[in-house]
């Protein structure tokens, strides 16, 4: 076009593609190793060949002579792999809506349980425990649901609480993701104090520990979380066209109010997946978005992705550290996040106040 | 040929924008002036469509811009807004890419032809050499020209330009209205421009419109709209026009010694 530029130099990288390839390969492996060392280490230790043996002998057709203990193959199939799943799922979950709740409200301090959002779903869950209704199987089914149900109302709350004119600022949403966070907090306690020994159970669950095991929650939770995790990833894009505000992203041709709907619906049910078996769990969707961000940059569509694995491997080794600190005693996990997660979040808040961009 | 016809904007029952009409044609700079707050940035975000007008229309090819879907209207109006909100995060080359939004669906997946349509739009205004670098980094005037280049990325026939030249240096904003300028002439682009240098104004505009409270008080060329009564009366200022050196374009001055004495 004929137009004179003041400086030439061109830096098109066609190595980001491979760069990118390796930061997910070494995401999938971390959250191999994780889910491997979460399942060895216990009350008792099972190897890595011990646990690959048990696992083949559930194969129909394979033959192998067990060296191990016959309480082990117990162990790991009843207790130790339903758990690790479940929590992994439950990190994986946290984590991925963190990030999208982050790029919805384009703020970086926004977690599924700093905005309420966690705290709404676990009053949904216990609602749906103290019916009946979780002795039946359908029941059990039923819990993720009404979680959904308390994300949803939640978050539509804070948000409009919130909201000063268009844009959503840090300090007014974390006012009202705590207000409104305290206030379902305590209407489950309320509720837990109106007790029976439904609700009790329901009491543990609220310290971030699962108050249930073996392979119910896991299955009950997995259809919320894998349509969560899939639907996540594919609002990466609208999410990036987000960041420039509402307005601009209108401009750009995106249908800002049903995308915005989209992404926390999404978000919410992915939130309720997680809290709905594992109780309110802190932090998580907070540090693993951020770490993720400063390795990998502000690309959503690789973001929450990656935050999804992330987020298994960090509950992964929370909840190894929750399980080894006071052995045999195991704490609930969600204390372990907060512990760490607390001072990560102050450093958060600090960079975010020294820097215009996140 | 873009059409604006009787465009009343109100906020809060307060009209910003009385019944405004003009018409823009392929090819055509036309330049909004106006005092601030006589509602420039109004005009150019009711025609995006981001602000709901009371009454009226804006059509092109007599298509009704403002009740088409998002989308379909990204594909026909482009604009470089007053960047007061960019993801500072992202890179020059991110951020231009999502130019091509309205072409790449919900998932955002870039082509061939996107990628390529990017890097052209990165050259002509300049930016490659920034591609890889976020944009919190840059320059405000290096961001304007991301904005462009975004704008340019999204391939419309037609742009809108909120004070493009702000927080550029000279040389930029002669760089920018050139490249503007070419691609008015080459791709027979309809812009629509608000601006305060009315001096650039005079010598890039093919027309100019003078809004004063919301109302268009003068259309038409530079030698018309920019006279030393409309300039001194919309912006309660005593100024002299001058011939400029070369071409046949009016150029403003403000009455430094008249202004004084106004105020006394």
């Amino acid at each position: 076009m004929g137009v004179a530029c003041l400086t030439h130099a061109t830096l098109f990288s066609s190595d980001t593609d491979a760069m990118k390839i390796s930061v997910y390969l070494l995401a999938i492996l971390l959250l191999i190793f994780c889910l491997m060392i979460s399942v060895a280490v216990g009350a008792v230790f099972i190897s890595i060949p011990a646990i690959g043996g048990i696992l083949l002998s559930q194969l129909s057709f394979t033959s192998i002579v067990p060296d191990w203990p016959a309480s082990f193959a117990t162990i790991l199939l009843e207790v130790r792999l339903p758990h690790t799943l479940l929590i992994a799922l439950t990190g994986a979950a946290l984590a991925g809506s963190g990030a999208a709740y982050q790029g919805l409200f384009r703020n970086p301090l926004a977690d599924p349980y700093l905005i309420g959002v966690a705290s709404g779903a676990g009053l949904g869950a216990v609602l749906g425990l103290s019916l009946r209704w979780p002795e039946t199987l359908l029941g059990f089914y039923l819990i993720p649901f009404f979680a959904f149900i308390g994300a949803l109302v939640t978050v539509a709350l804070v948000y409009n609480l919130a909201r000063v004119a268009r844009t959503v600022p840090l300090t007014t949403l974390i006012l009202a993701g705590v207000a409104v966070g305290a206030f379902t907090s305590s209407a489950t306690s309320f509720l837990t104090l109106q007790s029976n020994e439904l609700f009790y159970r329901a009491l543990s669950f609220l310290l971030g520990g699962s108050p249930v095991s073996g392979w119910d929650p896991v299955l009950a939770a997995l259809p919320y979380m894998l349509v969560g995790f899939v639907l996540l990833t594919f609002s990466g894009h609208i999410l990036n066209v987000l960041q420039f505000g509402e307005e601009q992203a209108q401009q750009l041709g995106l249908p800002v109010e049903r995308a915005k709907i989209f992404v926390i619906v999404v978000a919410s049910l992915t939130t309720a997946g997680a809290v709905a078996f594992s109780g309110v769990i802190g932090f998580v969707g907070l540090i693993v978005p951020h770490t993720i961000r400063i390795l990998v940059g502000a690309d959503y569509r690789h973001l929450i992705p990656l935050s999804i694995l992330g987020g298994g491997s960090a509950l992964l080794l929370a909840d190894l550290l929750a399980r080894i600190l006071l052995a045999p005693q195991s704490l609930p996990v969600g204390i372990v996040t907060a512990l760490i997660g607390a001072p990560f979040f102050l450093w958060i808040l600090r960079r975010a106040k020294r820097q215009v961009f996140w | 040929m873009l059409v604006i016809d009787n465009l009343t904007v109100s906020y809060n029952g307060k009209a910003v924008l009385h019944d405004v009409s003009l018409q823009v044609q392929p090819g055509e700079m036309f330049a909004l002036i106006g005092p601030n707050g006589a509602g420039k940035s109004t005009l150019i975000r009711a025609i995006s469509g981001v602000i709901a007008p009371q009454s009226g229309t804006v059509s092109y090819q007599n298509d009704n811009v403002l009740t088409m879907n998002e989308s379909r209207r990204a594909h026909l109006v482009g604009v470089v807004p007053q960047a007061r909100q960019l993801g500072g995060a992202f890179s020059v080359e991110e951020t231009v890419l999502l130019g091509r939004t309205p072409y790449m669906g919900w998932l955002g997946r870039a082509s061939e032809k996107d990628q390529e349509i990017v890097r052209e739009a990165l050259v002509s205004t300049c930016i490659d050499h920034l591609a890889q670098r976020r944009i919190a980094e840059l320059s405000g005037g290096e961001q304007q020209r991301v904005l462009l280049a975004r704008a340019l990325a999204q391939d419309t026939p037609i742009l809108l330009l909120d004070e493009p030249t702000n927080h550029l240096d000279l040389q930029h904003q002669v760089v920018l209205l050139n490249l503007v300028q070419t691609l008015v002439e080459e791709k027979k682009l309809i812009v629509l421009m608000a601006m305060h240098d009315l001096n650039l104004v005079s010598l890039y505009s093919d027309r100019v419109g003078l809004l004063v409270d919301g109302a268009l008080q003068h259309a038409g060329q530079p030698n018309e709209v920019l006279t030393q009564e409309n300039i001194s009366a919309a912006y309660r200022t005593a100024v002299h026009v001058v011939a400029h050196v070369e071409e046949n374009k009016p150029l403003i001055l403000p009455d430094r010694k008249a202004n004084n004495l106004h105020h006394e």
